[in-house]
């Protein structure tokens, strides 16, 4: 952080730091030490802290510390705050949504020094130049580990006793809902899916619409505001879908712990979850790809590594050669067996179809088979402002309530734009 | 309207500590008859709170029963009891005006505005409190706020009066003023009323009768006058008088010390200070066999004006001793004192008083 | 005796040390934020000023209205019912013996306990389908209501579960209150013809007012410092329907990275309160004038 700041900028600083007990002076880290920042809970933890010790054994030049920094949004509220004021992790994972933003700040470091080997080996779809589009030009700051889709898991028990396939229109999606809901004392829903940003734009998608259009947010135009009304129609029409309370990541455990506590037959939800539905749920658990409208579409979601600017060339050189090796087919494919993730090496996604793996597994194919119809998010810096502050906080309440969800969009393009 | 508190084999016991009773008071028999001033009096811990608080309905009576003209006030609330009572520290409403204060009982029992305007004027005027009634507790003196706390007492004209040592917070010449007036005001209204003190100069001055009290039981219940001249037992007899009555028990010798009793008739022989007299040496010319002597030396004088106390060492017993004025003996004179037979108090083992023999 | 300080530096050399203090935790802090309220900064580029455009789009979004609002409502419903049931449970348990100690020490123990503890408890009692209350309301045949999740509900909710916790203070500083009214005042009014209720009426609350405008106050500070229990079991939702004032401003710095939207919050939240102990403040005058205070 070498930029010039105004007297009342440190003193804010001061006041953040003295907030948050952390030094304004960077505190200097010993020699080979990497100080990662991680927001992985649960099995994705146990299999991140796993594939550390592995690392450790293997070599002994660097030595990764991980620290749990909350959800993505927390640790990415942590991360601002420790830019500001100078204490910052060597690595750290955030959303692609804010990778634009970040990079467009200047605080992100360029990583191609994790070598022409590693960068050539990664699935295209799920690197940062496949994921965003117009960023043709922009420096490379941003690694995949942890990459998604949305893939739709359905209650096989149930879907072979009503003789149900998985949809693959929306009016399918609203028939096998309403098939499966069920009344009174046993009562279940038929489908269920967080009101989130991310499976709107998975909708968006499939209507044939785009969230920026020609450099202006468009938030989809008509295409999103029928995303928004077909789960109007499946709340309060059909009565077959619950939208699961809670904000952000509350509602996506709300929706998990309906399916697998049987109250919902099917669910939306990221395919980062295959690993852990399977092996907590009491019945055979089958994934689908989402379903298509005028086309098939899904966003990519999941985290990318990104290392702050400015740290120094040890410390640099240390976290490259962990994200290097986090890179390799044989971790990245471990990762994925594991959790759930599509595997980011393509060597490594070769492995998994050699060894048998996703026939034996075809639930962990299904993500990777959608990537072909992944849809890209545009280089926006105001895309995380977009998701965080004009789209998400409106969905809930358009929904839930049955809002005029033109209205409701007309003004949440009115607050994107203002930026 | 008469009025005629009886109490019957009232009796009070308190539950401590590890259900350990003490009993407050012990099967009390008491009358008060209309219009009497009767006050108890008492060490500390002699019950004669506890009669009062029984009475007002602030304790509820182990056994027994409180007879107001005849009505059994024990399952009776405080509130409906026609009881005013004026407590020691005068428990006035401190976020009420002297007039608020005393208007309060009247309010309490539905007394229209102007009839309570009027009545506390009156009580002000009766209690000399006229100008400070518009006065905070708290702006007041302590003996303006005794004069409220009679105020409200007497502003609702109850069939009995309480005071639980409504005096012992004032000084000295304060509380001697002040229970002048209280004892005209009491009579001027022909209240009946008990009183409650451990000063027993207060319960002489006081008092139409006196209930003296130790350890929960009545020991004497008479006029002052008889109090003091035939108390019923040695308690009594030294817990009335200032100073006390000079007490001696012969039991086992004729001599005590210095002291040469006459014939005997008790385990105990008491005399007032006022009845020693003091003669000049050989011409004591009574009968050694009766009333007492005494030599000794003199260890204390105290001149109170009027009189004087004198305290006579007769090797090891001290007697006190009464006279005029500035008179009698000096200090460190060795003496000789009388006191007549008829002026001398018998008490048997028990402390009962023995009556002489006709 | 002359209470003229000798030299005249004295006086403000002591009050130096608590100046230098509030000075730089209260006062600096509110003049960057000021300073910054004029400015859009993600503290991260370049801030860039804006003039009134934070306090306009806040504003101009009704948002500001609607926080006041739910603040307000949040506040009335916590200092009311604390101060109900402090005063309740203070004079229920007034009295002598293990079995009121016993409950006493109870209430007052979720006082005790951290906000988060408090917040994570309630979740759990309260969670729709496991949850304790759920579960007995169902037993009872009832239609179990959506604590956390229907927006209708949800600042009450909050609301409530802050008096639970808060109410045990309320009681303790009304108990000290309460004993210090003399039993003989009580006495005297029950000689006088007062009954429990009148006792309590005429004499027991004009002697606890001071009291009561000391819980008033502070759960009415604390009110409107609540900001770990939405943190922690609603994050302000659902549809911003439990968002109160120092979740917004939080949520405007942390997660919107609007450093001058918050700023001008905070401006606003200082304005407010500013205001609301002028109004306390002439309130007591006004009661002390009228002679009611002690």
């Amino acid at each position: 952080m070498s930029r010039e700041r105004g007297p009342s900028r440190r003193v804010f600083a001061l006041g953040l730091g003295a907030l948050f007990a952390s030094a304004c002076d960077r505190p200097a880290r010993p020699a080979g030490e990497v100080a990662f920042w991680f927001s992985y809970g649960g099995n994705n933890r146990k299999v991140l802290l796993e594939l550390v010790s592995r690392f450790h054994r293997e070599q002994s030049a660097v030595r990764v510390v991980p620290t749990f920094q909350g959800d993505y949004f927390e640790g990415l509220v942590k991360l601002r705050t420790g830019l500001f004021v100078g204490a910052v992790p060597t690595i750290t994972h955030v959303v692609g949504e804010v990778v634009p933003y970040l990079a467009r700040a200047g605080v992100l470091e360029r990583l191609e020094g994790v070598g022409d080997a590693v960068l050539s080996d990664l699935e295209p779809a799920l690197a940062q130049f496949g994921t965003f589009e117009g960023a043709e030009d922009e420096p490379l700051v941003a690694l995949p580990f942890n990459r998604s889709t949305p893939i739709a898991f359905f209650n096989r028990t149930i879907f072979r006793e009503l003789g149900l396939s998985p949809p693959t229109t929306w009016d399918e999606l609203r028939a096998v809902a309403s098939r499966a809901s069920l009344v009174g004392e046993e009562a279940r829903w038929g489908f269920e899916c967080p009101v989130d940003w991310w499976f709107w734009t998975a909708l968006v998608g499939q209507a044939g619409g785009r969230l920026v259009e020609d450099g202006r947010i468009t938030l989809g135009g008509e295409p999103g505001a029928r995303a928004l009304e077909l789960w109007q129609a499946m709340v309060h029409d059909d009565r077959t879908m619950r939208s699961p309370p809670g904000r952000d990541f509350n509602a996506w455990e709300a929706s998990n712990g309906d399916f697998l506590a049987g109250r919902a037959a099917m669910i939306w939800t990221s395919t980062a979850f295959v690993r852990y539905l399977e092996e907590n749920a009491s019945f055979p658990v089958g994934a689908a790809p989402l379903p298509g409208d005028v086309r098939r579409a899904v966003p990519t979601g999941g985290t990318f590594f990104v290392m702050p600017k400015g740290l120094p060339a040890p410390e640099r050189e240390a976290g490259l050669a962990f994200l290097r090796w986090m890179m390799q087919p044989q971790q990245a494919s471990e990762w994925a067996r594991r959790t759930g993730y599509m595997p980011v090496s393509q060597a490594g996604r070769r492995e998994l179809e050699a060894t048998g793996f996703f026939r034996e597994h075809p639930n962990f194919k299904v993500a990777v088979d959608q990537l072909s119809v992944a849809q890209r998010w545009p280089w926006a810096p105001e895309l995380f402002r977009v998701q965080r502050e004009a789209v998400q906080p409106r969905l809930e309440a358009a929904v839930s309530e049955r809002l005029d969800v033109r209205k409701v969009l007309a003004e949440a393009r009115l607050v994107a734009e203002a930026g | 309207m008469t009025t005629r508190l009886v109490l019957e084999g009232l009796s009070k016991r308190f539950t401590g500590r590890g259900a350990v009773h003490t009993e407050a008071l012990k099967k009390l028999d008491l009358e008060v008859r209309d219009g009497e001033l009767l006050v108890l009096v008492g060490p500390s811990g002699c019950g004669k709170s506890t009669v009062l608080r029984l009475i007002a309905g602030l304790e509820e009576p182990s056994e027994g029963r409180v007879l107001l003209d005849g009505e059994d006030l024990v399952r009776v609330p405080p509130q409906a009891r026609d009881v005013a009572m004026v407590f020691q520290g005068y428990a006035l409403y401190p976020h009420l005006t002297a007039a608020e204060n005393m208007a309060f009982p009247l309010e309490m029992r539905g007394v229209s505005k102007v009839e309570r305007e009027q009545r506390v004027r009156e009580a002000a005027a009766i209690v000399g409190l006229g100008d400070k009634l518009e006065r905070l507790p708290s702006e007041l003196s302590g003996g303006e706020r005794q004069r409220v706390a009679m105020g409200r007492a007497i502003v609702r004209r109850p069939k009995l009066f309480l005071f639980d040592e409504p005096l012992s917070n004032l000084d000295a010449k304060l509380r001697a003023e002040l229970r002048v007036e209280l004892v005209q005001l009491v009579r001027r209204l022909g209240a009946t009323a008990l009183y409650v003190t451990h000063d027993q100069g207060e319960a002489m001055t006081m008092a139409d009768r006196i209930a003296v009290m130790r350890g929960g039981e009545l020991m004497q219940l008479d006029t002052p006058r008889t109090i003091y001249e035939r108390p019923a037992n040695a308690f009594v007899a030294g817990f009335v008088g200032t100073p006390s009555m000079n007490m001696v028990s012969v039991a086992d010798s004729p001599r005590v010390a210095g002291l040469t009793l006459g014939v005997r008739r008790g385990a105990t022989c008491g005399f007032r200070p006022e009845s020693v007299r003091f003669v000049k040496d050989g011409a004591d010319t009574a009968n050694p066999t009766e009333g007492v002597r005494l030599e000794g030396r003199v260890v204390l004088v105290e001149p109170q004006g009027a009189e004087t106390f004198v305290h006579v060492d007769g090797e090891g017993f001290v007697v006190r001793a009464r006279v005029e004025g500035f008179g009698g003996p000096e200090l460190g004179s060795r003496v000789v004192a009388r006191v007549g037979a008829a002026e001398l108090h018998w008490f048997d083992e028990s402390g009962r008083r023995v009556e002489p023999l006709a | 005796m002359s209470l003229r300080p000798t030299r005249t530096f004295h006086p403000y050399a002591m009050l130096a040390p608590t100046l230098a203090v509030l000075a730089l935790f209260c006062l600096v802090p509110l003049g960057v934020a000021f300073h910054k309220s004029f400015f859009a900064w993600d503290l991260l580029t370049e801030p860039e000023p804006v003039g009134f455009g934070n306090y306009r789009a806040l504003l101009a979004s009704g948002e500001l209205g609607e926080l006041i609002v739910r603040t307000l409502a949040y506040s009335v419903v916590v200092v009311s019912a604390s101060l109900t049931l402090g005063l309740a449970l203070a004079v229920a348990l007034n009295r002598e013996g293990r079995f009121y100690a016993f409950v006493r020490s109870a209430v007052f123990s979720a006082y005790v306990v951290s906000w988060v503890a408090v917040a994570l408890l309630w979740l759990w009692l309260l969670d729709p389908q496991a949850g304790l209350i759920a579960r007995v309301s169902k037993g009872l045949g009832l239609t179990p209501v959506d604590w956390l999740g229907n927006p209708r509900v949800v600042l009450f909710t909050l609301a409530g579960v802050t008096v639970w916790k808060i109410t045990g203070y309320a009681m303790v500083i009304f108990l000290a209150g309460l004993q210090d009214v003399p039993r003989s005042v009580l006495e005297a009014a029950a000689l006088d013809g007062a009954g429990p209720w009148q006792r309590f009426r005429y004499i027991v609350w004009p002697l606890l007012r001071p009291t009561a405008t000391f819980v008033a106050t502070t759960s009415l500070i604390l009110s409107f410092q609540a900001f770990d229990i939405v943190r922690v079991m609603t994050q302000g939702g659902p549809v911003r329907s439990s968002t109160i004032f120092v979740y917004a401003i939080y949520e405007q710095v942390f997660v919107n990275m609007r450093v001058g939207r918050a700023s001008a919050l905070t401006v606003v939240f200082f304005v407010l309160l500013l205001g609301l102990t002028g109004l306390q403040w002439w309130l007591w005058r006004k009661s002390a004038d009228s002679r009611v205070a002690t």
